[in-house]
């Protein structure tokens, strides 16, 4: 949109081609104020789970996060009450797009500690299909995950991840947190736990330099 | 004669100006407020709502060389161009200077002849003159068994030159011919080098 401006001949309309031009330039000030707000609030949301997650038994990958245990939001500035994990709705609400996902936690055996076990965590990102029997998310498929391995030195603390990755997410998908472990002598207790998920860019348009 | 704001140099009639040159002078301002408005305008087309960002994902299982760069079969997105698969499947090039988030992962199986062992995965960035720089770096201990080691890099703030390629690398100690079951490359764009005012 451009500004009009007056025409020559046309003095007796001065002060109402002032108002004009003085709403247009309100409207334009207007959307880019709008875009602008958009470009430095990102959605985001940060989870931090008031509860210790319990009973994860050995060889069985397992899901952690929203569906387990209750959890606050330091920050979040998507309305409504979306998590970033275990939810179909929170994306349909977002929309198509890259998102930056983390997750952080401490895993520890609630007994005895097999040395040198394994820890396997995982983001992981599934899409809607009906026909899919995957043994995580039966009527999803998988489609992309970020994860860590990590060998539990029998050091008391346990061990700690922290790790995030870029996912192209569509509305619909889901994204679970899951972790597997071979500590065959005890199950696994999980702590610490924070996840985020912050909207960086949409997917389907190209970028103007 | 008219006279021109300090900042944006929008210009504006004085006392001394006939007042039936007004309409031009309005229009010269207003022609100047829409340039000032176009250029803010572009400056947020560069951020919202698309930045620049690409992943590269290898989903099947492929052999690479130990330290080599790691090949990929699918693009998972590029807001871009910063990818041509078919061109190069090792590399993402970057064609605007600015500060990146650069997230990777490699996935294989046990690689220790007798463990324990050494994982280690990153991103290498070379700059198109000579220059490179590692990021991303992870590393994993190999203690053998039969599950898949996950070896995930990020880094959160790295600098980029236009002209860049990123690739990456994994490595268990020796230079041999090894299998990437599963291996992924990203970078997305969040701000420019500017220092803010």
């Amino acid at each position: 949109m451009t500004l009009s401006c007056p025409e020559g001949s046309n003095y007796a309309a001065i002060a109402k081609q002032l108002h004009e031009t003085a709403m247009q330039a309100e409207e334009r000030i207007s959307e880019l104020e709008q875009e602008l707000r958009s470009a430095v609030n990102r959605p985001t949301i940060v989870q931090t789970f008031t509860a210790p997650q319990t009973g994860f038994i050995d060889n069985l990958e397992s899901n952690f996060g929203s569906s387990v245990g209750p959890f606050v939001y330091p920050f979040n500035n998507v309305p409504g009450d979306f998590t970033v994990d275990n939810s179909d709705d929170t994306y349909i609400y977002l929309g198509e797009g890259i998102y930056e996902i983390g997750v952080s936690a401490t895993a520890v055996p609630a007994g005895v500690v097999n040395d040198n076990s394994i820890r396997i965590w995982q983001i992981k990102h599934y899409r809607p299909d009906p026909g899919s029997l995957d043994p995580v998310l039966p009527g999803f498929s998988f489609v992309d995950r970020t994860a860590s391995t990590q060998v539990e030195a029998n050091s008391v603390i346990g061990v700690k991840v922290a790790m995030a990755g870029t996912f192209r997410i569509m509305p619909g998908d889901r994204i679970l947190f899951t972790i597997l472990h071979t500590n065959t002598l005890s199950t696994i207790t999980l702590s610490d736990i924070k996840c985020y998920m912050s909207k960086v860019s949409d997917a389907s348009l190209t970028e103007v330099l | 004669m008219p006279t021109n704001t300090l900042n944006f140099n929008l210009p504006y009639p004085s006392g001394t100006d006939a007042p039936c040159d007004f309409d031009e002078q309005w229009c010269d301002f207003t022609a100047a407020i829409d340039s000032v408005f176009d250029t803010f305008q572009a400056a947020l087309d560069r951020t919202v709502p698309v930045i620049p960002a690409a992943k590269l994902r290898l989903s099947a299982p492929a052999d690479f060389v130990d330290s080599s760069p790691v090949i990929f079969d699918s693009v998972v997105f590029d807001t871009a161009g910063f990818t041509d698969l078919d061109a190069d499947p090792y590399h993402i090039f970057i064609n605007r200077t600015g500060r990146y988030t650069v997230t990777c992962m490699s996935v294989v199986i046990t690689q220790a002849t007798i463990p324990p062992g050494f994982l280690g995965t990153w991103v290498l960035v070379e700059d198109g003159l000579g220059g490179g720089d590692f990021t991303a770096m992870n590393q994993a201990t190999d203690v053998g068994g039969g599950l898949g080691y996950f070896i995930p890099g990020y880094e959160a703030v790295l600098t980029i030159t236009a002209g860049s390629r990123l690739s990456l690398v994994f490595t268990a100690g020796s230079i041999v011919i090894r299998n990437m079951l599963e291996a992924y490359m990203s970078v997305h764009w969040h701000s420019d080098t500017e220092r803010p005012s």
